[in-house]
């Protein structure tokens, strides 16, 4: 049933909309400073990483 | 092959980490390499389950990048899939699995998110062989500290990555098809991003497109399947495969 949801030919022009909410969480990721906690993360020794419990 | 050697090299370049580092970038690359210069969106998004914190930035980057290319970077810039891609081409026996296995991704995609929401751990990254091969082996054969607090669990990251990467001989980027969850979460825009793919009415399903495909699918039966990389191995080998922006 997805599958043929999928196919219905407006749902194979909402591309843009879904930039927009997804460009929105990440405008609002920006702003609550995520980004540093990104790189806080992947500059931080990552044991788990490297397979050292 | 150009473009995935240009991709593990751009991602493997310590002195951009300064700037990429801030960037969880849409592939498979471990940012505990001792080289790595971007965040894996993976570690990135088990962090922020752990935090009990919503990962808005990692989620919206990824998904702004499936809505307008779909699972593309999987196929075109991801280091692992171009590992998987060199090790096929060796020349033995292949194995063909079915398209419809692939679901199990979307099941380790579903454990990714749920596993440390109750343990507090980030599961993925214990086992991930991309981990072990990008970090684990460097980092334990360069330093000696770190040698000697290796244990039991190393050892289960090596006998799991020395398995994929055998596998990877046999079967069509395994790790890809059953394991990823970096690309189940991208696929899952491959339906309605901007960039498709499109079989014309001149198709007569001889079944060259899934012999090329890297995901063993038939093309013609679903151009934009959850399973496709975009790659664009299809359309160099059909002139009824073509690209659709």
């Amino acid at each position: 049933m997805v599958k043929y949801f999928l196919r219905y030919d407006a749902m194979k022009k909402v591309w843009w909309i879904f930039l927009a909410l997804f460009s929105i969480f990440f405008v609002y990721g920006i702003y609550s400073g995520d980004q540093n906690e990104v790189f806080g993360n992947a500059v931080r020794i990552c044991y788990s990483c490297i397979g050292i419990e | 092959m150009r473009i995935q050697l240009a991709a593990l090299i751009i991602a493997n370049s310590y002195f951009l980490s300064s700037v990429l580092k801030y960037i969880p970038l849409p592939i498979l690359n471990c940012h505990a390499c001792p080289l790595a210069a971007g965040a894996c969106p993976l570690g990135t998004i088990q962090r922020f389950i752990i935090m009990m914190a919503v990962p808005f930035y990692t989620v919206g980057f990824l998904g702004a990048i499936g809505s307008i290319f779909g699972g593309m970077t999987c196929g075109w810039i991801c280091p692992f899939g171009f590992l998987q891609d060199l090790l096929y081409k060796i020349n033995t026996r292949k194995i063909h699995i079915s398209e419809r296995y692939h679901i199990t991704r979307f099941a380790v995609l579903g454990l990714l998110i749920l596993v440390p929401l109750i343990t507090l751990e980030p599961w993925f990254c214990k086992i991930c062989p991309a981990g072990t091969l990008e970090a684990g082996i460097p980092l334990v054969l360069s330093h000696d500290y770190l040698r000697s607090m290796a244990g039991q669990l190393f050892n289960i990251k090596i006998i799991i990555l020395v398995l994929l990467l055998s596998s990877m001989v046999f079967i069509k980027r395994p790790f890809c098809r059953f394991v990823c969850p970096l690309g189940a979460m991208l696929s899952l825009f491959n339906p309605i991003s901007k960039i498709k793919l499109e079989v014309d009415g001149g198709c007569n399903r001889c079944g060259k497109c899934e012999r090329l495909c890297p995901m063993d699918i038939r093309i013609y039966e679903d151009p934009n399947s959850m399973s496709c990389i975009r790659c664009m191995e299809c359309t160099r080998g059909c002139e009824h495969i073509k690209l659709k922006l």
